[in-house]
Protein backbone atom coordinates (compact mmCIF):
# COMPACT_ATOMS: atom_id res chain seq x y z
CA UNK A 1 0.00 0.00 0.00
CA UNK A 2 2.85 2.54 0.99
CA UNK A 3 4.57 1.68 -2.64
CA UNK A 4 1.38 2.47 -4.15
CA UNK A 5 0.92 6.04 -2.44
CA UNK A 6 5.24 6.43 -3.20
CA UNK A 7 4.38 5.54 -6.78
CA UNK A 8 2.08 8.05 -7.31
CA UNK A 9 3.59 10.57 -5.24
CA UNK A 10 6.54 10.16 -7.40
CA UNK A 11 4.29 10.53 -10.74
CA UNK A 12 3.01 13.57 -9.55
CA UNK A 13 6.11 15.28 -8.78
CA UNK A 14 7.65 14.54 -11.56
CA UNK A 15 4.85 15.90 -13.60
CA UNK A 16 4.99 19.36 -11.65
CA UNK A 17 8.57 19.51 -12.22
CA UNK A 18 7.94 18.89 -15.65
CA UNK A 19 5.49 21.58 -16.54
CA UNK A 20 7.24 23.67 -13.96
CA UNK A 21 10.77 23.67 -16.27
CA UNK A 22 8.82 23.51 -19.14
CA UNK A 23 6.86 26.88 -18.14
CA UNK A 24 10.39 28.36 -17.06
CA UNK A 25 11.96 27.40 -20.03
CA UNK A 26 9.13 28.71 -22.49
CA UNK A 27 8.92 32.29 -20.68
CA UNK A 28 12.51 32.35 -20.85
CA UNK A 29 12.74 31.52 -24.70
CA UNK A 30 9.98 34.17 -25.37
CA UNK A 31 11.71 36.28 -23.26
CA UNK A 32 14.91 36.35 -25.22
CA UNK A 33 13.32 36.00 -28.38
CA UNK A 34 13.73 39.61 -28.67
CA UNK A 35 17.87 39.85 -28.08
CA UNK A 36 18.49 36.95 -31.34
CA UNK A 37 21.86 37.81 -31.86
CA UNK A 38 21.94 35.78 -34.92
CA UNK A 39 18.71 36.83 -37.14
CA UNK A 40 20.13 34.34 -39.93
CA UNK A 41 18.99 31.81 -37.75
CA UNK A 42 15.62 32.66 -37.63
CA UNK A 43 15.16 32.32 -41.57
CA UNK A 44 17.16 28.98 -41.87
CA UNK A 45 14.28 27.61 -39.18
CA UNK A 46 11.52 29.37 -40.94
CA UNK A 47 12.95 27.17 -44.09
CA UNK A 48 12.99 24.49 -41.90
CA UNK A 49 9.77 24.20 -39.81
CA UNK A 50 7.92 26.43 -42.01
CA UNK A 51 9.43 25.47 -45.94
CA UNK A 52 10.11 21.81 -45.60
CA UNK A 53 6.53 21.36 -44.24
CA UNK A 54 4.82 22.95 -46.39
CA UNK A 55 4.38 20.09 -49.12
CA UNK A 56 3.36 17.86 -46.27
CA UNK A 57 0.63 20.06 -44.92
CA UNK A 58 -0.25 21.21 -47.78
CA UNK A 59 -0.82 17.53 -49.62
CA UNK A 60 -3.13 16.91 -45.95
CA UNK A 61 -5.09 19.64 -46.04
CA UNK A 62 -6.24 19.32 -49.84
CA UNK A 63 -7.28 15.29 -49.09
CA UNK A 64 -8.86 16.36 -45.38
CA UNK A 65 -11.41 18.59 -47.86
CA UNK A 66 -11.92 16.40 -50.00
CA UNK A 67 -12.41 13.49 -47.44
CA UNK A 68 -15.04 16.35 -45.74
CA UNK A 69 -17.32 16.84 -48.62
CA UNK A 70 -17.26 13.05 -49.14
CA UNK A 71 -18.52 12.58 -45.81
CA UNK A 72 -20.81 15.07 -45.81
CA UNK A 73 -22.15 15.84 -49.39
CA UNK A 74 -24.06 12.36 -49.99
CA UNK A 75 -25.89 12.69 -46.42
CA UNK A 76 -27.08 16.79 -46.95
CA UNK A 77 -27.83 15.98 -50.50
CA UNK A 78 -30.67 13.85 -49.26
CA UNK A 79 -32.15 16.35 -47.52
CA UNK A 80 -31.48 18.77 -50.70
CA UNK A 81 -28.74 20.59 -48.55
CA UNK A 82 -25.77 19.56 -50.33
CA UNK A 83 -24.42 23.03 -50.68
CA UNK A 84 -23.66 23.43 -47.74
CA UNK A 85 -20.92 20.90 -47.53
CA UNK A 86 -18.31 23.87 -48.42
CA UNK A 87 -19.21 25.96 -45.38
CA UNK A 88 -18.64 22.60 -43.02
CA UNK A 89 -15.21 22.35 -44.59
CA UNK A 90 -14.52 26.20 -44.16
CA UNK A 91 -15.54 25.94 -40.46
CA UNK A 92 -14.03 22.56 -39.57
CA UNK A 93 -11.08 23.74 -40.66
CA UNK A 94 -10.80 27.44 -39.49
CA UNK A 95 -11.92 26.03 -36.19
CA UNK A 96 -10.96 22.62 -35.15
CA UNK A 97 -8.93 20.47 -38.06
CA UNK A 98 -6.93 23.15 -39.74
CA UNK A 99 -5.18 24.27 -36.36
CA UNK A 100 -4.61 20.88 -35.27
CA UNK A 101 -3.55 18.98 -38.17
CA UNK A 102 -0.76 21.30 -39.27
CA UNK A 103 0.25 21.34 -35.18
CA UNK A 104 0.08 17.69 -35.12
CA UNK A 105 2.28 17.13 -38.78
CA UNK A 106 4.52 19.92 -37.77
CA UNK A 107 5.42 17.98 -34.08
CA UNK A 108 5.65 14.71 -35.61
CA UNK A 109 8.47 16.34 -38.47
CA UNK A 110 10.22 18.69 -37.02
CA UNK A 111 9.32 18.44 -32.73
CA UNK A 112 11.50 14.81 -33.08
CA UNK A 113 14.56 16.66 -35.35
CA UNK A 114 14.57 19.42 -32.64
CA UNK A 115 14.99 16.97 -30.22
CA UNK A 116 17.19 15.24 -31.83
CA UNK A 117 19.11 18.12 -32.95
CA UNK A 118 19.77 19.48 -29.35
CA UNK A 119 19.61 15.87 -27.44
CA UNK A 120 22.74 15.04 -29.90
CA UNK A 121 24.41 18.43 -28.22
CA UNK A 122 23.73 17.87 -25.09
CA UNK A 123 25.52 14.37 -24.96
CA UNK A 124 28.23 15.80 -26.47
CA UNK A 125 28.74 18.21 -24.39
CA UNK A 126 28.15 20.96 -27.12
CA UNK A 127 25.65 22.59 -24.96
CA UNK A 128 28.22 23.07 -22.25
CA UNK A 129 30.61 24.44 -24.90
CA UNK A 130 28.14 26.85 -25.19
CA UNK A 131 27.87 27.63 -21.68
CA UNK A 132 31.96 27.96 -21.21
CA UNK A 133 32.22 30.40 -24.31
CA UNK A 134 29.65 32.96 -22.51
CA UNK A 135 26.45 31.80 -25.07
CA UNK A 136 23.34 30.71 -23.16
CA UNK A 137 21.49 27.58 -24.85
CA UNK A 138 18.27 29.05 -24.68
CA UNK A 139 18.57 32.28 -26.61
CA UNK A 140 21.09 30.43 -29.32
CA UNK A 141 19.16 26.87 -30.09
CA UNK A 142 15.65 27.70 -28.89
CA UNK A 143 14.46 31.30 -29.15
CA UNK A 144 15.47 31.67 -33.12
CA UNK A 145 13.25 28.13 -33.33
CA UNK A 146 10.34 29.58 -31.25
CA UNK A 147 10.34 33.23 -33.24
CA UNK A 148 10.44 30.86 -36.65
CA UNK A 149 7.57 28.43 -35.09
CA UNK A 150 5.31 31.61 -34.59
CA UNK A 151 5.93 33.05 -38.03
CA UNK A 152 5.61 29.32 -40.02
CA UNK A 153 2.69 27.79 -38.15
CA UNK A 154 0.40 30.64 -38.66
CA UNK A 155 1.13 31.00 -42.45
CA UNK A 156 0.73 26.68 -42.27
CA UNK A 157 -2.64 27.03 -41.24
CA UNK A 158 -3.98 30.06 -43.43
CA UNK A 159 -2.51 28.49 -46.64
CA UNK A 160 -3.81 24.82 -45.59
CA UNK A 161 -7.46 26.21 -45.06
CA UNK A 162 -7.48 27.61 -48.45
CA UNK A 163 -5.90 24.15 -49.85
CA UNK A 164 -8.84 22.11 -48.10
CA UNK A 165 -11.26 24.75 -49.63
CA UNK A 166 -9.69 23.95 -52.88
CA UNK A 167 -9.74 19.94 -52.10
CA UNK A 168 -13.52 20.68 -50.71
CA UNK A 169 -14.22 22.39 -54.24
CA UNK A 170 -12.74 19.52 -56.17
CA UNK A 171 -15.06 16.70 -54.96
CA UNK A 172 -18.26 19.33 -54.12
CA UNK A 173 -17.87 20.69 -58.21
CA UNK A 174 -16.88 18.28 -60.16
CA UNK A 175 -18.12 15.14 -58.43
CA UNK A 176 -20.95 15.91 -56.18
CA UNK A 177 -22.09 18.85 -59.01
CA UNK A 178 -22.42 21.67 -56.74
CA UNK A 179 -22.42 24.56 -58.79
CA UNK A 180 -18.65 26.33 -57.97
CA UNK A 181 -20.39 29.98 -57.06
CA UNK A 182 -22.60 28.57 -54.74
CA UNK A 183 -19.54 25.99 -53.11
CA UNK A 184 -17.90 28.99 -53.12
CA UNK A 185 -20.16 31.17 -51.41
CA UNK A 186 -20.96 29.21 -48.73
CA UNK A 187 -17.57 28.06 -48.25
CA UNK A 188 -16.90 31.60 -46.66
CA UNK A 189 -20.30 32.80 -45.48
CA UNK A 190 -20.13 30.50 -42.28
CA UNK A 191 -16.66 31.79 -41.34
CA UNK A 192 -16.13 34.94 -39.44
CA UNK A 193 -13.18 37.08 -37.98
CA UNK A 194 -13.72 35.86 -34.35
CA UNK A 195 -12.80 32.10 -35.86
CA UNK A 196 -9.94 33.36 -37.67
CA UNK A 197 -8.48 34.86 -34.92
CA UNK A 198 -9.14 31.66 -32.65
CA UNK A 199 -7.71 29.49 -35.06
CA UNK A 200 -4.68 31.76 -35.46
CA UNK A 201 -4.33 31.73 -31.60
CA UNK A 202 -4.52 28.06 -31.30
CA UNK A 203 -1.43 27.77 -33.99
CA UNK A 204 0.13 30.17 -32.19
CA UNK A 205 0.04 28.14 -29.08
CA UNK A 206 0.64 24.89 -30.93
CA UNK A 207 4.01 26.36 -31.84
CA UNK A 208 5.21 27.66 -28.63
CA UNK A 209 4.32 24.01 -27.18
CA UNK A 210 6.25 21.95 -30.21
CA UNK A 211 8.84 24.02 -30.12
CA UNK A 212 9.69 23.88 -25.75
CA UNK A 213 8.53 20.86 -25.31
CA UNK A 214 11.36 19.34 -28.20
CA UNK A 215 13.93 21.62 -26.94
CA UNK A 216 13.48 20.76 -23.82
CA UNK A 217 13.39 16.94 -24.15
CA UNK A 218 16.40 17.63 -26.06
CA UNK A 219 17.84 19.83 -23.37
CA UNK A 220 17.32 17.15 -20.66
CA UNK A 221 18.75 14.09 -23.26
CA UNK A 222 21.08 11.61 -21.25
CA UNK A 223 23.02 8.38 -22.14
CA UNK A 224 24.08 8.07 -25.54
CA UNK A 225 21.78 7.42 -28.65
CA UNK A 226 19.11 5.74 -26.58
CA UNK A 227 19.06 8.91 -24.66
CA UNK A 228 17.87 10.97 -27.91
CA UNK A 229 16.01 8.48 -29.28
CA UNK A 230 14.32 8.79 -25.79
CA UNK A 231 13.72 12.74 -26.40
CA UNK A 232 12.41 12.53 -29.90
CA UNK A 233 9.52 10.29 -29.17
CA UNK A 234 9.03 12.15 -25.73
CA UNK A 235 9.32 15.40 -27.61
CA UNK A 236 6.33 13.96 -29.96
CA UNK A 237 4.25 12.24 -27.26
CA UNK A 238 3.97 15.19 -25.02
CA UNK A 239 3.51 17.79 -27.93
CA UNK A 240 0.39 15.69 -29.30
CA UNK A 241 -0.66 15.59 -26.00
CA UNK A 242 -0.19 19.32 -24.96
CA UNK A 243 -1.89 20.21 -28.33
CA UNK A 244 -4.43 18.32 -27.67
CA UNK A 245 -5.34 19.47 -24.55
CA UNK A 246 -4.76 22.96 -25.24
CA UNK A 247 -7.23 22.84 -28.23
CA UNK A 248 -9.87 21.75 -25.43
CA UNK A 249 -8.82 24.44 -23.34
CA UNK A 250 -9.30 26.92 -25.97
CA UNK A 251 -12.09 25.73 -27.83
CA UNK A 252 -13.90 25.74 -24.32
CA UNK A 253 -13.02 29.65 -23.88
CA UNK A 254 -14.00 30.92 -27.06
CA UNK A 255 -16.75 28.69 -27.86
CA UNK A 256 -18.57 26.91 -25.25
CA UNK A 257 -18.09 29.33 -21.50
CA UNK B 1 51.27 35.07 -6.60
CA UNK B 2 47.59 35.97 -6.84
CA UNK B 3 44.92 32.82 -6.40
CA UNK B 4 42.71 32.79 -9.46
CA UNK B 5 40.79 30.07 -8.69
CA UNK B 6 40.17 29.58 -4.94
CA UNK B 7 37.44 26.37 -4.22
CA UNK B 8 36.64 25.87 -0.57
CA UNK B 9 34.65 22.83 0.74
CA UNK B 10 32.90 22.11 -2.18
CA UNK B 11 30.36 19.21 -2.01
CA UNK B 12 28.34 18.24 -5.15
CA UNK B 13 25.34 15.60 -5.49
CA UNK B 14 24.21 14.41 -8.63
CA UNK B 15 20.87 12.20 -8.32
CA UNK B 16 21.24 11.89 -4.62
CA UNK B 17 24.57 10.69 -4.83
CA UNK B 18 27.79 12.55 -4.07
CA UNK B 19 30.16 12.70 -6.18
CA UNK B 20 32.28 15.14 -4.54
CA UNK B 21 32.70 15.53 -0.90
CA UNK B 22 34.20 18.68 0.76
CA UNK B 23 36.78 19.99 -1.73
CA UNK B 24 39.14 22.25 -1.30
CA UNK B 25 42.16 24.13 -3.13
CA UNK B 26 43.54 26.82 -4.55
CA UNK B 27 45.07 27.34 -8.18
CA UNK B 28 48.04 30.22 -8.82
CA UNK B 29 47.62 32.94 -11.75
CA UNK B 30 50.27 31.80 -14.51
CA UNK B 31 50.36 28.07 -12.73
CA UNK B 32 49.44 24.30 -14.53
CA UNK B 33 47.55 22.15 -12.36
CA UNK B 34 46.49 18.61 -12.91
CA UNK B 35 44.00 16.97 -11.12
CA UNK B 36 44.01 13.37 -11.55
CA UNK B 37 42.09 10.81 -10.74
CA UNK B 38 40.42 7.40 -12.14
CA UNK B 39 37.67 6.97 -14.21
CA UNK B 40 34.67 8.02 -11.75
CA UNK B 41 36.57 9.74 -9.03
CA UNK B 42 34.53 13.46 -9.93
CA UNK B 43 37.52 14.97 -11.79
CA UNK B 44 35.20 16.21 -14.55
CA UNK B 45 32.31 17.30 -12.50
CA UNK B 46 34.73 19.18 -10.16
CA UNK B 47 35.62 21.38 -13.19
CA UNK B 48 31.68 21.71 -14.59
CA UNK B 49 31.33 22.73 -11.09
CA UNK B 50 34.09 25.59 -11.14
CA UNK B 51 32.59 26.08 -14.62
CA UNK B 52 28.94 26.94 -12.72
CA UNK B 53 27.58 24.10 -15.28
CA UNK B 54 27.07 21.56 -12.65
CA UNK B 55 25.51 23.44 -9.36
CA UNK B 56 27.47 22.54 -5.66
CA UNK B 57 24.45 21.92 -2.95
CA UNK B 58 27.83 23.64 -0.51
CA UNK B 59 30.94 24.92 -0.62
CA UNK B 60 32.54 28.22 -2.36
CA UNK B 61 34.02 29.05 -5.51
CA UNK B 62 35.92 31.84 -6.49
CA UNK B 63 37.16 32.96 -9.90
CA UNK B 64 39.46 36.28 -10.70
CA UNK B 65 37.64 37.08 -6.87
CA UNK B 66 34.33 36.69 -7.76
CA UNK B 67 32.07 34.00 -5.77
CA UNK B 68 30.02 32.14 -9.02
CA UNK B 69 27.27 30.96 -6.94
CA UNK B 70 26.40 34.34 -6.14
CA UNK B 71 26.79 36.35 -8.83
CA UNK B 72 23.83 36.85 -11.62
CA UNK B 73 24.32 35.09 -14.92
CA UNK B 74 25.70 38.33 -16.97
CA UNK B 75 28.39 38.51 -14.36
CA UNK B 76 28.88 34.44 -14.97
CA UNK B 77 28.96 35.54 -18.97
CA UNK B 78 31.74 37.99 -18.14
CA UNK B 79 33.93 35.54 -16.07
CA UNK B 80 33.30 32.44 -18.70
CA UNK B 81 34.17 35.30 -21.57
CA UNK B 82 37.65 34.68 -19.59
CA UNK B 83 37.97 31.10 -19.69
CA UNK B 84 38.28 28.22 -22.11
CA UNK B 85 38.06 24.87 -21.87
CA UNK B 86 38.98 21.96 -24.11
CA UNK B 87 36.16 19.02 -23.86
CA UNK B 88 37.18 15.37 -23.62
CA UNK B 89 35.64 14.50 -26.97
CA UNK B 90 36.33 18.29 -28.44
CA UNK B 91 32.46 19.15 -28.48
CA UNK B 92 32.60 20.86 -31.84
CA UNK B 93 29.74 22.09 -32.71
CA UNK B 94 28.85 19.44 -35.83
CA UNK B 95 26.81 21.51 -38.24
CA UNK B 96 29.41 24.24 -38.74
CA UNK B 97 32.90 23.77 -40.35
CA UNK B 98 35.79 24.25 -38.46
CA UNK B 99 36.98 27.98 -39.11
CA UNK B 100 33.85 28.68 -38.14
CA UNK B 101 34.05 26.73 -34.67
CA UNK B 102 37.14 28.24 -34.16
CA UNK B 103 35.18 31.85 -34.36
CA UNK B 104 32.44 31.21 -32.98
CA UNK B 105 33.32 33.23 -30.34
CA UNK B 106 33.47 36.34 -32.39
CA UNK B 107 31.06 34.85 -34.43
CA UNK B 108 28.62 35.55 -31.53
CA UNK B 109 29.98 38.20 -29.62
CA UNK B 110 31.36 40.71 -32.05
CA UNK B 111 30.54 42.72 -35.27
CA UNK B 112 33.56 41.67 -37.13
CA UNK B 113 32.83 40.51 -40.59
CA UNK B 114 32.73 36.57 -41.42
CA UNK B 115 36.51 37.41 -43.74
CA UNK B 116 38.64 38.78 -40.65
CA UNK B 117 36.81 36.03 -38.09
CA UNK B 118 38.17 33.53 -40.89
CA UNK B 119 41.59 35.11 -41.49
CA UNK B 120 41.65 35.07 -37.33
CA UNK B 121 40.61 31.28 -37.41
CA UNK B 122 43.12 30.23 -39.86
CA UNK B 123 46.27 32.39 -38.25
CA UNK B 124 45.68 29.91 -34.99
CA UNK B 125 44.92 26.87 -36.89
CA UNK B 126 48.63 27.22 -38.25
CA UNK B 127 49.75 28.28 -35.14
CA UNK B 128 48.52 24.78 -33.58
CA UNK B 129 50.36 23.26 -37.07
CA UNK B 130 47.17 22.88 -38.72
CA UNK B 131 47.08 23.51 -42.58
CA UNK B 132 45.22 26.00 -43.45
CA UNK B 133 42.74 23.68 -45.75
CA UNK B 134 41.31 22.03 -42.68
CA UNK B 135 39.46 25.88 -42.22
CA UNK B 136 36.69 24.55 -44.33
CA UNK B 137 36.32 20.74 -43.32
CA UNK B 138 33.63 19.70 -41.28
CA UNK B 139 34.05 18.31 -37.91
CA UNK B 140 33.29 14.46 -38.70
CA UNK B 141 36.35 14.69 -41.32
CA UNK B 142 38.62 15.49 -39.07
CA UNK B 143 40.89 12.82 -36.94
CA UNK B 144 40.82 12.49 -33.18
CA UNK B 145 44.12 14.55 -32.73
CA UNK B 146 42.83 17.50 -35.31
CA UNK B 147 39.54 17.32 -33.38
CA UNK B 148 41.80 18.53 -30.30
CA UNK B 149 43.84 20.78 -31.67
CA UNK B 150 40.48 22.85 -33.13
CA UNK B 151 39.28 22.26 -29.42
CA UNK B 152 41.86 24.30 -28.34
CA UNK B 153 41.52 27.08 -31.13
CA UNK B 154 38.59 27.70 -30.49
CA UNK B 155 39.37 28.43 -26.86
CA UNK B 156 42.38 29.96 -27.77
CA UNK B 157 41.05 32.55 -30.49
CA UNK B 158 39.21 34.52 -27.51
CA UNK B 159 42.84 34.95 -25.81
CA UNK B 160 41.39 33.14 -22.22
CA UNK B 161 43.38 33.97 -19.30
CA UNK B 162 42.09 30.29 -17.50
CA UNK B 163 42.34 26.60 -19.79
CA UNK B 164 40.41 24.07 -18.87
CA UNK B 165 41.48 20.53 -20.35
CA UNK B 166 39.39 17.51 -19.97
CA UNK B 167 40.83 14.15 -20.52
CA UNK B 168 43.21 16.44 -23.11
CA UNK B 169 44.86 12.77 -24.32
CA UNK B 170 41.96 10.55 -23.86
CA UNK B 171 41.53 8.58 -26.89
CA UNK B 172 44.43 9.41 -29.02
CA UNK B 173 47.38 7.04 -30.09
CA UNK B 174 50.59 7.36 -28.12
CA UNK B 175 52.68 9.54 -30.93
CA UNK B 176 49.08 12.03 -30.73
CA UNK B 177 49.09 12.34 -27.23
CA UNK B 178 52.74 12.98 -26.84
CA UNK B 179 52.27 15.81 -29.79
CA UNK B 180 49.22 17.24 -27.70
CA UNK B 181 50.84 16.91 -24.61
CA UNK B 182 53.79 19.21 -25.71
CA UNK B 183 51.94 21.61 -27.45
CA UNK B 184 49.57 21.93 -24.55
CA UNK B 185 53.16 23.28 -22.45
CA UNK B 186 54.11 25.55 -25.15
CA UNK B 187 50.66 27.08 -25.30
CA UNK B 188 50.90 27.22 -22.02
CA UNK B 189 54.45 29.34 -22.18
CA UNK B 190 53.33 31.44 -25.24
CA UNK B 191 49.97 32.16 -24.11
CA UNK B 192 50.60 32.47 -20.19
CA UNK B 193 47.38 30.68 -19.34
CA UNK B 194 46.39 29.39 -16.28
CA UNK B 195 45.65 25.49 -17.04
CA UNK B 196 43.70 23.10 -15.04
CA UNK B 197 43.45 19.64 -16.37
CA UNK B 198 42.05 16.37 -15.11
CA UNK B 199 43.12 13.31 -16.34
CA UNK B 200 43.68 10.00 -15.61
CA UNK B 201 46.73 9.90 -17.42
CA UNK B 202 49.59 9.98 -15.33
CA UNK B 203 52.48 10.23 -17.84
CA UNK B 204 50.87 13.51 -18.96
CA UNK B 205 50.62 14.66 -15.49
CA UNK B 206 53.73 14.34 -15.06
CA UNK B 207 54.29 16.48 -17.68
CA UNK B 208 52.38 19.28 -18.10
CA UNK B 209 51.40 19.75 -14.16
CA UNK B 210 53.91 21.92 -11.46
CA UNK B 211 50.87 20.65 -8.91
CA UNK B 212 49.24 17.70 -8.85
CA UNK B 213 45.96 17.28 -6.62
CA UNK B 214 44.96 13.69 -6.72
CA UNK B 215 41.26 13.16 -6.49
CA UNK B 216 39.79 9.52 -5.17
CA UNK B 217 35.70 8.77 -4.71
CA UNK B 218 35.11 12.66 -4.65
CA UNK B 219 38.44 13.36 -2.10
CA UNK B 220 41.49 15.00 -2.14
CA UNK B 221 43.98 12.35 -1.03
CA UNK B 222 47.13 14.06 -2.09
CA UNK B 223 48.40 16.81 -3.22
CA UNK B 224 51.88 18.27 -4.41
CA UNK B 225 54.99 18.04 -7.32
CA UNK B 226 54.81 15.03 -9.32
CA UNK B 227 58.57 14.47 -7.69
CA UNK B 228 56.98 14.87 -4.76
CA UNK B 229 53.84 12.17 -5.13
CA UNK B 230 56.08 9.86 -6.60
CA UNK B 231 58.23 9.65 -3.31
CA UNK B 232 55.19 10.03 -1.00
CA UNK B 233 51.95 8.19 -2.76
CA UNK B 234 50.60 5.27 -1.87
CA UNK B 235 47.77 5.65 -4.23
CA UNK B 236 47.91 2.56 -7.24
CA UNK B 237 47.55 5.45 -9.87
CA UNK B 238 50.39 6.76 -8.91
CA UNK B 239 52.21 3.61 -7.68
CA UNK B 240 51.53 1.65 -10.84
CA UNK B 241 52.90 4.19 -13.04
CA UNK B 242 55.88 4.97 -10.90
CA UNK B 243 56.90 0.71 -11.58
CA UNK B 244 56.89 0.90 -14.66
CA UNK B 245 59.65 3.60 -14.92
CA UNK B 246 57.64 6.86 -14.97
Amino acid sequence: MRNFFENIGSKILFFLNYIGSLTLLTFSSLKKMFKIKKKSDVLKYIYEIGAESFPLVGIIAFFTGMVLVMETAHTLKKFGAEMYSGGLVSISMIRELGPVLVALIVAGRVGASIAAEIGVMKITEQIDALRVMAVDPVSYLVSPKVFAGLISLPSLFILSFFISIIGGFFVGVFMVGISSGVFLYQSFKYIGIKDLIVGLIKVIVFSIIIVNVSSYEGLKAYGGAEGVGNASTNAVVSSFFLIILSNLIITGLFYFV
Amino acid sequence: MENIIVVKNLSVKLGGREILKDISFEIEKGSSVVIIGQSGSGKTVLIKTILGIIKSYKGEIYIFGENINRIDEEKLKKIRERIGMVFQNSALFDSLNVWRNVGFYYLYHSDKSEEEIKIMAIEILKKLGLDESVADMMPEELSGGMKKRVSIARCLISQPEILFYDEPTTGLDPITSENLTELIKKIHKDFNTTDITVTHDVKLASKIGERLILIDNGRIVESGTYEELKKKSTHPLIRSYVEIGG
